[in-house]
């Protein structure tokens, strides 16, 4: 959309390379989000991470037309809300700007920065401007807000009705630089402002449509015909065989797809064509296909991402080339164009074409009417500007008026032209994230190590290892609440078994690890012997569940089968009266009639079985088993070869996911180490795993010791309906029924308060509601068809911390950090710890910064909002009937968040992060440059280091201590917005009694897993 | 009371408690600017709880009226030089079956609406106008004559276009929404001329009068030619299948309730209220089968290729009610009244499930072992040429939506024309043009010359309007 491309060093000679060239530098910055069933969140502006974050921003932001930052009134109103400090603004002030003095006025540049931020005003021009200066009393009065001197000195001067105006006045000087001009990156703006007829309008509608059609795998009943060699060879076929073209402006298209199909052109040089024709000179074709391809980036993205990883397509695709795209997409704007031309009376040749290219230089207002606001950022200097800036810093007209005011008035426009609204808005940022950064470390830092030991159980009885989900940070401190004998980690929820997971009865597999990762095992389950007969019913029952949904289905589109499906069509009215007005009850109603069949995971690889067809191993061999569980012990510290196990009689494992309904986003709120799905067959694998005889001989063969007494559960986590579910409980030996029984109880009730800390942040949940009602508001979200927000999912995230639990045990965190487990004591190398970081740096900040985007610009970083949206092609979806393919995320996710980047608090001195760097090269750019925020912590001796400008400086708290209460829900209760760190101390420990009694009776286990219920 | 007045009583409540309900909602707004939800909600539960019940009663009692049809005189409005807008109603079979319809369907939709639109800023905006299309369904499904079935003809045309334009920041939606209204207003045409020749040569627009054969038949034929054209917007018949789609930009449940149900099903519910007309005539009635079987045949292929929910459930929609017609034109129009009520519903339904299609999809795999998906296509038994011209066809919507665009550009490319012309006149005459440039939606990037505007004359802002 702009011009503001460095030119390449060396531009290529021949218009192909050029092109090539072109395509390469464009497609980089698409976006790359994966067909949604797949979704994982990734940075919005990847491209840019090899910028320090600041300029990254502001860089994308005038390329991308977005906006870098929140607004200054939004900073404005959360400084006078108290959640920036001025100590905040100094800080940001001071580390941005340089302290120098300002000729010709009395204050510094740095306070004179600190005073716009606070007091300059929006722009204003035109007829606002005009209002403003008539209507208000911006010309009368002086607010009484302004910095105390600046106000006495103006009041000094006379009244304010005359100095204002005069004031005013003296502010008109001429601007010695002219304003910076952008040049359009495309022909249609310039065809738009010449002829008034806009050549997107025609094209992009049937444009959009054709690719819709060419990308969509599986959706329409009637799939595009020859599609198989890619978009420009299908398009061609399709328009070059058209006899009737009844579109007027069309039939341009159809007249170049004859000549391009008998001459066997390829798409690159049928684009090269049209750019030529268009009078593009090779110079600029860096600029056109970018602005080309940004005009549908969603789109042109999806060309891009499908070839990637065609194992996450939701069905087969052809082959997708970006120049496929660019090239027809190329040859309907030239046909539009032309035709927009000739609609108003004018000339549409070549030479007319070229001549509306040569003259693209124009303001910014002209490239595209619907984006005014672009034109603010060519604009600093203007009188308005001036005025307010002299009122802040109190200068009098007589000052500026004066001869030796050339001084003060050159003074004046450096400062705007420098601390512009966007350098502004990037100090509020800083302070912004300063003020959040402060409250956490503090809070950590408050404890003394002593102290921080203590909360820690010797003995625990159980132990839960969850994901490191931000979300589970809650559930993990009820459970230390409710039982202070338990004890909780955090690790990357795939638990180490990277599988290809094929659930029973079904064909296809799904990729259970991260994102980054292809599994190379398949894992797949099976009835459980015994258990025949109840899958023989099960499996009925899913026949005609899906008869029925497949009539339901075709009747959508076939007319035959739609009559009388039609006619019957009032049996309708009774699911959706029954889902709309009691979603839980239905959601549990359809639960129960689901046949509960006990199965096994086949796991152990058998010697001799062949690789299936994409070639991954059937399991895994015992040694690659040893390897898993080996792995995620050492990671947390519990067991390793030169440290003996700290492990509980019971462990649990728990993978997450999320159950909503009418959500296309589904993906997106699973867990994300799980490549956006459910992860409890890697929680229930790792447990059989962990159980597993063999294994636990290889393990004790590498001195890794798994006591005898230890047994390892697996089971889910539903992070919406705040449901637990365990596996394999018949399998669990006799001599631990009774404390299963305990932690049964705990779970309950730990996923009873989990609800009711999470319901607080709901609007349309009381804040009265008791736990248990607020579990079964949980729960219908996860079964309302009406709920655009089933869960707030990740909309708190604002830090990660690698360390022990025992540094943020008892902190409440309010649900926005990460815990990953880490144990600096078995890692003298530091190589834990690069493997951790190595992969969670780049996942954590992928997850933070989308967030980030598209909370700071929701229309063009994220999605706005959901209720138009459309899916398209089972890929995406659309705003409303057609539109680009939306990515990033919709408001309903984000609404809540506070957009700031991650502080990573990693238990480690400064040395030891830096050896720990040099180790994993990809994550460096991300902490050098910033995106994301590194802080090393010393618990031992209560030091903390903050990475800033290239360096670790020292920090110091500002506060020492930390309030405490008693419970997490004194904390939260009535309170709906976000929370300062509190520290929880928990009860004396007394008998378990207090917490309710073990309520599940220790007979009545079922045979299958179990959903945990009171 | 006998059976009969209780009748006209429980209509009398259906028919006030929506309209007055939106009047103090319309009032509200005006004072307060901005109500909270739970107010607006508690509102709706109970307007539509009770239009419901009450609609609900008129079933029971219906069957205990000896006539067919009970009717309900309110007195009249607007009386100008002899003509009077009649407030006459009537409560027969049909009648009764679409009022249900309305309040059922909206008062669901409602239901989801106040959770999925929660935190919405057009929240109260919403409501309101479901309101209004509320009342304006329950006046076209009443309505004893044409007159005041164009009223609320007229209520569900604007509440249509509104909501369909209700995200008006962006541009898709506004274009759905003015298209959508184009066409309602150039069919409305249809009806408005029907209503004058009625009045004209039958007298009397009431529906059960009006057909009796106080007409000429030529005049019988017009005016049936006339409603059915009439007709023929809402019910998005070829040619103007097109709006229908494009009508998908508002939040999923009005595109629900409008498209699915309610305001398409309008078109067939005038035509069972024209059905003497209809009968007596067979031209008209195989004007009625033609245009329902083309409807039929052009949504069902056109539906096939779309590579997007809700423009397959907008074709789907249109199909159906493309054999509606056929239905009523053939006279069948029990099976009509059945399909429209079954069909209603089963699309409210599914277009209220439609950000559910991918996870559908994926369960339907899941569940058939991998086997589901299209069976066989009757496409694939074509020869390849002919395939791809009709794939082409289908994915290109029969270029109804580009014929229509193209009648549309000539006729502005004239009127600008004449505008030139007439400035040119004007300017030769000495005069100042009164009309600002752009009054025929001429882009004032047009007429303005190209020279660069200065920037400081820009409006300009710093980020939108406040979140």
């Amino acid at each position: 959309m702009s011009a503001h491309h460095t030119p390449h060093p060396t531009a290529p000679a021949t218009p192909a390379d050029a092109l090539t060239a072109a395509l390469a530098h464009a497609s980089h910055r698409l976006p790359t989000q994966r067909p949604i069933d797949a979704f994982v969140h990734h940075n919005t502006l990847h491209a840019f991470e090899n910028e320090h974050f600041e300029t990254g921003v502001e860089h994308a932001a005038a390329e991308l037309g977005a906006e870098p930052w929140l607004s200054e009134t939004e900073y404005r109103a959360a400084f006078a809300a108290g959640r920036i400090l001025t100590v905040d603004v100094a800080a940001a002030v001071t580390r941005r700007v340089a302290d120098e003095a300002l000729p010709g006025l009395r204050v510094g540049r740095r306070e004179a920065v600190r005073r716009l931020m606070l007091h300059q005003q929006v722009a204003e021009a035109g007829a606002r401007l005009a209002w403003r200066l008539s209507e208000t009393d911006v010309l009368q009065t002086l607010p009484e807000a302004l910095p105390r001197d600046a106000r006495e000195r103006l009041l000094e001067a006379g009244r304010p009705t005359e100095v204002m105006p005069a004031l005013w006045a003296a502010c008109q000087w001429p601007d010695p630089q002219a304003p910076a001009m952008t040049e359009a990156g495309r022909l249609a703006p310039l065809v738009l402002v010449r002829s008034g007829e806009s050549p997107d309008r025609l094209a992009e509608p049937v444009f959009i449509r054709w690719a819709s059609a060419f990308l969509d795998p599986a959706f329409a009943h009637w799939p595009m015909a020859e599609r198989a060699e890619g978009f420009y060879a299908a398009a061609l076929n399709h328009f070059a065989t058209e006899t009737v073209e009844p579109r007027r402006w069309f039939g341009e298209v159809v007249k170049h797809a004859k000549v391009l199909k008998a001459a066997g052109t390829s798409a690159a040089d049928a684009a090269v064509a049209v750019l030529g024709r268009m009078g593009v000179p090779v110079a600029n074709f860096d600029t056109v296909v970018a602005a080309t391809l940004d005009r549908l980036p969603g789109w042109a993205g999806m060309f891009e991402t499908v070839g990637l990883r065609p194992d996450l397509n939701p069905g087969p695709m052809p082959v997708c080339r970006l120049v496929d795209f660019l090239a027809v997409r190329l040859l309907f704007d030239e046909a539009a164009a032309r035709f927009c031309l000739r609609l108003s009376g004018q000339p549409d040749t070549d030479a007319t074409l070229a001549s509306l290219w040569a003259e693209r230089a124009t303001p910014a207002l002209l490239n595209d009417p619907a984006r005014v606001e672009d034109h603010d950022r060519t604009l600093k200097v203007t009188p308005w500007f001036r005025f307010h800036a002299a009122r802040a810093l109190g200068v009098t007209p007589d000052e500026l008026a004066a001869p030796s005011g050339a001084e003060t008035r050159a003074s004046i426009d450096d400062l705007l032209r420098t601390a512009g609204h966007v350098f502004r808005r990037r100090l509020w940022q800083l302070a912004y994230e300063r003020r959040y950064r402060v409250q956490v470390l503090d809070a950590m830092l408050a404890a003394t190590p002593a102290e921080l030991e203590a909360a820690t159980p010797p003995a625990p009885f159980m132990q839960v290892i969850n994901c490191i989900d931000d979300r589970h940070e809650s559930f993990r401190r009820h459970l230390e609440e409710i039982e202070p004998n338990c004890e909780t980690f955090g690790a990357a929820g795939f638990f180490g078994v990277a599988m290809a997971f094929q659930p029973l009865g079904e064909t296809r597999t799904r990729p259970l690890c991260p994102a980054l990762r292809i599994p190379r095992h398949v894992v797949s389950e099976r009835v459980a012997s015994g258990a025949e007969s109840a899958w023989a019913r099960a499996r009925r029952t899913r026949t005609t569940t899906g008869r029925m949904m497949q009539l339901d289905s075709d009747g959508n589109r076939s007319l035959v089968k739609g009559g009388p499906l039609s006619l019957l069509g009032l049996w309708a009215a009774v699911p959706m009266a029954v889902r709309l007005l009691a979603p839980r009850r239905h959601g549990r109603f359809v639960a129960s009639r689901v046949p509960e069949v006990r199965t096994e995971l086949v796991l152990r690889h058998v010697p001799g079985t062949p690789n299936d067809a994409e070639g991954r191993q059937q399991g895994y061999t015992d040694a690659e088993m040893a390897d898993i569980v080996a792995g995620v012990m050492a990671d947390m510290g519990l067991v390793t070869a030169s440290q003996p196990s700290r492990l509980a009689p019971l462990v649990f494992v728990l993978g997450h996911g999320a159950s909503s309904v009418n959500n296309p986003y589904a993906a997106g709120y699973n867990c994300g180490a799980c490549g956006g799905n459910k992860g409890g067959p890697n929680g229930r694998a790792f447990a059989t795993i962990a159980n597993d005889p063999t294994v636990r001989g290889l393990l004790r063969d590498r001195g890794i010791n798994i006591p005898d007494a230890t047994w390892f559960v697996g089971g889910y986590n539903d992070t919406t309906a705040d449901g637990v579910r365990l596996e394999d409980l018949d399998l669990v030996p006799a001599a631990h029924r009774s404390r299963l029984d305990q932690a049964l109880a705990i779970f309950d009730e730990a996923r009873r308060r989990n609800a009711h800390e999470r319901c607080r942040r709901f609007e349309d949940a009381p804040l009265d509601l008791t736990p248990h009602e607020a579990l079964r508001h949980a729960e219908s979200r996860s079964h309302d068809l009406a709920q655009a927000r089933p869960e707030y999912n990740h909309a708190g995230n604002a830090t990660q911390v690698l360390g022990r639990r025992t540094l943020t045990r008892g902190l409440f965190l309010d649900r926005r950090v990460f815990l990953t487990s880490y144990e600096p004591g078995v890692d003298p190398e530091g190589r834990i710890l690069a493997g951790i970081l190595g992969a969670l740096g780049p996942v954590g900040a992928g997850i933070n910064l989308e967030y980030f985007f598209s909370f700071v610009d929701r229309r063009r970083y994220g999605c706005d909002s959901k209720l138009p949206q459309n899916l398209v092609g089972l890929l995406g979806v659309m705003d409303g009937h057609q539109s680009d393919l939306r990515t990033g995320l919709v408001w309903q996710m984000v609404e809540i968040h506070e957009p700031m980047r991650l502080l990573n608090v990693i238990e480690a001195t400064p040395e030891q992060l830096g050896k720990v760097m040099e180790r994993i090269p990809h994550v460096v750019p991300l902490v050098a440059n910033e995106w994301l925020l590194v802080v090393a912590w010393d618990p031992a001796t209560r030091r903390m280091w903050n990475y800033e400008d290239g360096q670790f400086v020292p920090y110091t708290p500002e506060t020492h201590t930390v309030p405490t209460v008693r419970h997490s829900v004194d904390w939260y209760q009535g309170r709906r917005d976000n929370l300062p760190p509190v520290r929880v101390v928990a009860e004396p420990k007394t008998s378990r009694a207090d917490h309710g009694k073990p309520s599940a009776p220790g007979a009545d286990h079922s045979p299958a897993g179990r959903e945990v219920q009171a | 009371m006998n059976a009969e007045d209780c009748l006209k009583a429980l209509l009398f409540v259906v028919l006030t408690v929506p309209m007055l309900s939106f009047a103090v909602m319309a009032f509200g707004l005006l004072v307060a600017r901005q109500l909270p939800e739970r107010r607006i909600h508690q509102m709706l539960a109970w307007t539509l709880g009770l239009g419901l019940t009450a609609t609900v009663l008129m079933l029971v009692v219906f069957p205990f009226v000896d006539a067919d049809a009970v009717h309900l005189t309110l007195g009249s409005l607007l009386s100008v030089r002899g003509y009077a807008l009649p407030l006459e109603f009537v409560v027969d079979a049909p009648g009764i079956v679409f009022l249900a319809l309305d309040f059922m369907l909206v008062g669901l939709i409602g239901v989801m609406s106040s959770r999925y639109l929660h935190r919405e800023p057009g929240y109260s905006r919403f409501f309101l106008l479901l309101l209004l299309f509320a009342t304006g369904v329950a006046v076209i499904a009443t309505a004893r004559g044409l007159d005041l079935m164009f009223v609320g003809w007229e209520l569900v045309g604007l509440s249509s276009a509104l909501l369909i334009a209700f995200f008006y920041k962006r541009e898709g939606p506004v274009e759905g929404g003015l298209r959508t209204f184009a066409i309602y207003r150039l069919t409305d045409i249809g009806l408005l001329t029907a209503l004058v020749t009625l009045h004209h040569e039958a007298g009397t627009a009431r529906f059960d009068e009006a057909f009796g054969g106080g007409m000429g038949a030529g005049a019988a034929v017009l005016v049936g030619g006339l409603l059915v054209f009439g007709a023929m917007g809402k019910g998005a018949s070829v040619p103007f299948t097109g709006w229908l789609p494009r009508a998908m930009e508002g939040p999923t449940p009005s595109s629900a309730v409008f498209y699915g149900a309610l305001s398409i099903h309008a078109s067939p519910f005038l035509l069972l209220r024209i059905e003497p007309l209809l009968q007596a005539h067979g031209g008209l009635r195989a004007a009625v089968v033609a245009i329902g079987a083309l409807t039929a045949l052009h949504s069902a292929m056109v539906g096939r290729a779309q590579s997007d929910i809700k423009s397959t459930l907008a074709y789907a929609s249109a199909a159906q009610v493309g054999l509606i017609w056929i239905e009523v034109g053939c006279g069948w129009s029990t099976l009509a009244l059945v399909h429209l009520a079954g069909h209603a519903v089963l699309r409210t339904w599914q277009l209220i499930r439609s950000p559910s299609a991918l996870a559908d999809r994926m369960e339907l795999q899941s569940l058939m072992g991998g086997n589901a998906g299209p069976g066989s296509l009757l496409l694939d038994k074509l020869p390849a040429g002919l395939r791809r011209r009709a794939w082409r066809m289908a994915v290109e919507r029969w270029y109804l939506d580009d014929a229509l665009d193209g009648i549309w550009l000539r006729a502005r490319s004239l009127l600008r024309r004449l505008d030139r012309i007439d400035r040119a006149w004007a300017r030769a005459l000495g005069s100042q043009p009164k009309v600002p440039a752009g009054s025929l939606g001429v882009r004032a990037a047009e007429v303005a010359p190209l020279a660069p505007t200065p920037p400081e004359a820009a409006p300009s802002r710093e980020r939108g309007e406040a979140r």
